[in-house]
């Protein structure tokens, strides 16, 4: 998908050079390249998190998918429907009922109550004012706003607002969840506590989500998938754990550093293959003390620092695949490599 | 800093050499035409077959007998509804359309909007103007609602295209220039005389604000909130109505404030092609030299127009004022009067009686709502709980419902309320007719209005008119070109002369002369009072905090009512009319004043204090420099106000294009009375365009 601003984006499409960069497009013909051949599918009920610094065309990308950006060149397929070539009534219907988003500013229209706010997008579908205050007031229960209900937007907190942001796109219980940087305008704490709910809330409705972040450890935390931007182009996308293992140039490398990587990585990640001899003997003895490839190494830090012998590690079928000690562990909590 | 300071200020100083130049020129010119003695006409050969107001009176006759009956049938349609609403209004019971006032100013606006109402309809009817009252009531009624709904369109298909609103835009600004007398004439031309002309003519003047204020709401709406609505699929008329016209509410509702004010301002105007109302009691007054009449008439007219004006603005203030659970104790004065044991008694009084009047509005609304339920409940019980949900969630309207009926059932079935009463009524005629009397007679009066008149007349009204108008016709249109090319370039200085030509080819050029000349003076003196004051406001807080709200409500009265206090004081003639205009003109150039010096940034006046400048120094050095251009835009607003007041001056003595819109018209001489307005159009624009590119001018040279 390609998106590109300016006064005949259509022209420099055809008449792009494959290597010029976006500094040099955007110096000699005043186009700006928001978002410049950018691919990636994603998996039903995933979270896939777009991560790049601020300019690097994340909110053109999301708003690309759901044409508030008409997209110049590109498709976007949700299932076998092509939402880029639909008309407006279908794209209307599209997002009233398939696709909802939370946006940055929260963007809460200031004339309606909380209620009415969260109750917008069913109101749109022509749903009767009982029906849909009714199931607004569920989501509303579910964000735990209980009680706001009457109150004007802004006689509530940031947080609060964004609740009810997040409130307004979970009732129209969409297939895809779209969020583009709904945490940031938010205080640190503020912020940690929304992600852990919006986890929990994933964990109950497993929508399809698209989340936009500037912050990798956001990104490391709430994603399945997180494709990194840079620029227009994705740089690098894959799993929090790949993308921390094995950052594809510097430029990913930079944010990986500074994650601590034991939190990331997972077991088969780290060990030593092959097991020494010593573990092999260890785990014919004691077939029930090992762990396994996919467990984070966070989560084995007591058994490792309890044993003073390497920690044997299986495979999914119980196969002895290597060995984990605490040398390894150690050297995985420096953040630097 | 000094430096920058220093740079600010060079071109007001550069101006100022100019200003002297061109004040030299003036002079000589002066001395010159001083030798001439005979009136300079426009050629008589351009002016002679040019014969535009036969023109437009062909076409009226050709109108008339063409398209009479479309006009007709939209007069008589309109003619229809203002009888129904005239009817409603005159023949219901004064105590109901009292009690309807009051509730929807409670409503609105909350207590105190509501004793203002029924003062108001206590003094209509006390001064015996119950019906006027109610025909200019429905002259508005109509009028505003009119242009509301159109206005509302409009504006909204302006905000919803570019293209549209490029068109609109330049109409809606030559419609303000235009003094509201001139909308009369061709609301004459094809309504003929009476209310549906009246309807017409206010319908149109008060249309810009609701168009402008409108669109300017709809496009300020965030483009966020738009994204938002968008993105969850709201079709285009879904966005206007959900999201779009409710975000643009406030500034609707000024518009509709604005509009409303402006269409009272004409209303009470266009007794002159016959629509009745209180406009005509002031004008029987003025015509017939009864002070006294024409200012209870002019206070009638005060109490609605300060009556229309805040109900309106309390409409655009979101926060609900009317909570009758509410415990708190009212205040009619100001807090500060609160030790005074009157003023607590007064209150605790009304307050008393609020509280009674909202317990017993809920009861009956209790009592309702539980009566509605019994009823109900035998058909179905979900529907019945919801009706008393909501009946007694809206206790005001129940209780108002109740009190109308009851009104209204008392009138019919018990005692006839009829008019208001005779035994209420008062009137103040004779006392203001006796004061007046002993005022004028005594000498220091005389003195007093003597001096003044002769000053202005002998010493400014006088020369200037003589220099005016025996100035070549040559001369003006090359003085007016020039300056039109400096200020604005090449195109404006020829479209300034094809102006003055219309009006020269009209054989309007000594009236047009004589209006340029009492305009001229008004604004003069404007300035010469409101520049100080306005000074004086900037340095004292407290004369500005006594000052704003007077010239608050100066700015909503309409311009007719200022006629009254000076043909009181001066009688009719021609100083009268320039002192009416000099007052009708003052507000904004004190409030721009003001404005432009405590606008100026604290560190430009730290600046002069750190060079030890003297307060005159500073004001003379920084802040009049600084403040030019806020002041010339006041005195453009003057300017304005100036020559919209012309047309009403004929009245108390003016004279120039004024005196022949005003005569064309009572003579119902269409195509003169066309001409006239036009040359006060004509002049309307060049001044404003001209002063609005000096003022931009500075600005620009200021850097603000
Ligand atoms: N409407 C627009 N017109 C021109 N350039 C734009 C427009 N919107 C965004 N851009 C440019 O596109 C680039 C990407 O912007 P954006 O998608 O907002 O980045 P991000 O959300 O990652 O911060 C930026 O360089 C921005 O200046
Ligand atoms: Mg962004």
């Amino acid at each position: 998908m390609w998106k590109i601003f300016g006064p005949n984006p259509q022209k420099i499409m055809d008449q792009l050079d494959a290597n010029s960069t976006r500094e040099e497009v955007q110096r000699e013909t005043g186009h700006v390249i928001a978002v410049k051949d950018v691919s990636f599918s994603i998996e039903k009920g995933e979270t896939f998190v777009v991560m790049g610094l601020s300019g690097s065309g994340k909110s053109t990308l999301v708003r690309c998918l759901s044409r508030l950006i008409e997209p110049t060149v590109g498709n976007f397929f949700v299932g076998d429907k092509n939402i880029t070539q639909m008309n407006t009534k279908d794209l209307n219907h599209f997002r009233r009922f398939s696709i909802s988003m939370v946006f940055q500013h929260f963007g809460l229209f200031p004339h309606r109550s909380v209620l009415e706010n969260i109750a917008y997008g069913l109101e749109i579908r022509g749903m009767s004012r009982v029906e849909r205050l009714g199931k607004a007031m569920e989501v509303l229960e579910l964000v735990g706003l209980s009680g706001w209900e009457n109150n004007l937007p802004r006689e509530l907190s940031g947080g609060m607002q964004q609740r009810v942001g997040l409130a307004r796109a979970l009732a129209v219980s969409p297939e895809i969840l779209m969020f583009d940087e709904p945490f940031s305008a938010l205080d640190p704490l503020i912020r940690r506590e929304m992600q852990d709910e919006l986890l929990s809330i994933q964990k109950v409705v497993k929508k399809t989500m698209i989340f936009i972040t500037h912050d990798f450890q956001e990104a490391i935390k709430m994603g399945d998938h997180i494709a990194i931007m840079k620029d227009g182009e994705i740089v690098q996308i894959g799993t929090p754990e790949e993308i921390v293992a094995n950052p594809k140039n510097e430029y990913v490398r930079q944010f990986a550093e500074d994650v601590p990587r034991y939190k990331v990585l997972s077991a088969g990640k780290l060990m030593r293959q092959p097991a020494t001899q010593k573990t092999q003997q260890a785990f014919s003895a004691n077939p029930t003390f090992f762990a396994h490839t996919s467990d984070k190494v966070e989560d084995l830090l007591e058994m490792i620092a309890d044993s003073d012998a390497a920690i044997p590690v299986c495979g999914e079928k119980g196969e002895l695949l290597g060995e984990i000690d605490r040398s390894i562990a150690m050297h995985s909590m420096r953040s630097k490599n | 800093m000094q430096n920058s300071l220093n740079n600010d200020l060079k071109p007001s100083s550069y101006l100022f050499t100019k200003l002297i130049f061109a004040f030299a020129i003036v002079l000589a010119s002066f001395y010159w035409v001083g030798q001439l003695d005979e009136k300079t006409l426009f050629p008589t050969s351009i002016s002679d077959p040019f014969t535009f107001s036969h023109w437009v009176d062909n076409g009226e006759t050709w109108l008339k007998q063409n398209y009479r009956w479309l006009t007709r049938m939209i007069a008589s349609e309109i003619r229809d509804v203002l009888y129904v609403v005239e009817d409603f209004l005159m023949l219901s019971p004064w105590l109901f359309i009292m009690a309807l006032l009051a509730l929807i100013a409670l409503a609105i606006g909350g207590l105190r909007l509501a004793l203002l109402a029924i003062f108001s309809c206590l003094f209509w009817g006390g001064v015996d103007m119950w019906d006027s009252t109610m025909q200019t009531f429905a002259l508005m009624g109509i009028s505003v609602f009119l242009s509301v709904l159109i206005g509302l369109f409009v504006g909204v298909m302006c905000s919803q295209n570019n293209r549209l609103e490029a068109i609109v835009r330049p109409v809606l600004d030559t419609m303000q220039t235009m003094p509201s007398f001139v909308y009369l004439i061709p609301a004459v031309f094809f309504f003929g005389i009476g209310g549906p002309p009246a309807i017409f003519a206010t319908m149109i003047y008060a249309l810009p604000p609701v168009i402008r204020l409108t669109n300017l709401g709809i496009r300020q709406v965030s483009a966020e909130s738009m994204e938002v609505a968008r993105s969850f699929g709201s079709s285009r008329l879904q966005m206007l109505f959900k999201v779009q016209l409710p975000l643009a509410l406030p500034s609707i509702l000024m518009g509709i404030n604005q509009t409303i004010m402006m269409a009272l301002g004409l209303v009470v105007l266009a007794t002159f092609i016959g629509a009745e109302g209180l406009g005509s009691e002031v004008w029987g007054a003025i015509t017939r030299l009864k002070v006294g009449w024409s200012l209870e008439a002019g206070s009638c007219i005060v109490l609605m127009a300060i009556m229309f004006d805040r109900i309106s603005i309390a409409l655009g203030d979101t926060e609900l004022k009317l909570k009758p659970s509410q415990g708190q104790r009212f205040y009619l004065l100001p807090q500060q009067w609160d030790r005074n044991p009157a003023a607590i008694f007064i209150e605790t009084i009304i307050g008393a009686v609020w509280q009674s009047i909202t317990f017993l509005f809920t009861l009956f609304t209790k009592a309702l709502a539980w009566i509605a339920y019994k009823i109900v409940a035998t058909f179905s019980q979900s529907r019945a709980s919801i009706l008393m949900g909501r009946i007694n969630s809206s206790v005001f309207l129940t209780g108002s419902i109740v009190i109308l009926l009851s009104i209204w059932l008392f009138d019919v079935y018990v005692v006839n309320i009829g008019s208001f009463p005779e035994v209420m009524q008062f009137s103040i005629r004779e006392p203001v007719d006796e004061a007046v009397a002993w005022l004028v007679v005594s000498p220091t009066f005389i003195a007093f209005t003597k001096g003044l008149r002769a000053i202005v007349y002998l010493y400014l009204l006088h020369p200037l008119d003589i220099y005016l108008t025996h100035l070549p016709w040559y001369f003006v249109f090359t003085a007016f070109g020039l300056i039109g090319w400096v200020s604005l370039g090449l195109r404006f200085a020829l479209t300034t002369v094809a102006l003055l030509f219309f009006i020269g080819a009209c054989g309007l050029w000594v009236s047009a002369m004589l209006t340029l000349s009492s305009v001229m003076v008004s604004v003069l003196l404007c300035v010469i009072i409101g520049l100080p004051i306005g000074i004086a406001c900037a340095n004292f807080p407290r004369l500005n905090m006594i000052l704003k709200p007077i010239l608050d409500s100066m700015q909503t009265m309409p311009s007719f009512v200022y006629l009254i206090p000076v043909l009181m004081f001066f009688g009719g003639n021609i100083v009268s009319a320039v002192i009416a205009t000099v007052i009708y003109a003052l507000p904004p150039v004190i409030r721009m004043t003001t404005l432009g010096i405590t606008q100026i940034p604290e560190s430009y006046t730290e600046v002069s204090h750190m060079f030890g400048s003297t307060k005159l120094q500073r004001l003379v050095k920084v802040q009049l420099p600084m403040a030019l251009p806020s002041i010339m835009m006041g005195i453009n607003q003057g300017v304005m106000m100036g020559l919209a007041m012309q047309v009403i001056t004929p009245m108390i003595g003016g004279g120039g294009l004024g005196r022949d819109v005003f005569y064309s018209l009572s003579l119902s001489n269409t195509g003169a009375g066309l001409a006239a307005g036009t040359g006060i159009v004509l002049l309307a624009i060049i001044l404003d365009r001209l002063s609005q590119a000096w003022t931009k001018k500075q600005r620009e040279a200021l850097g603000v």
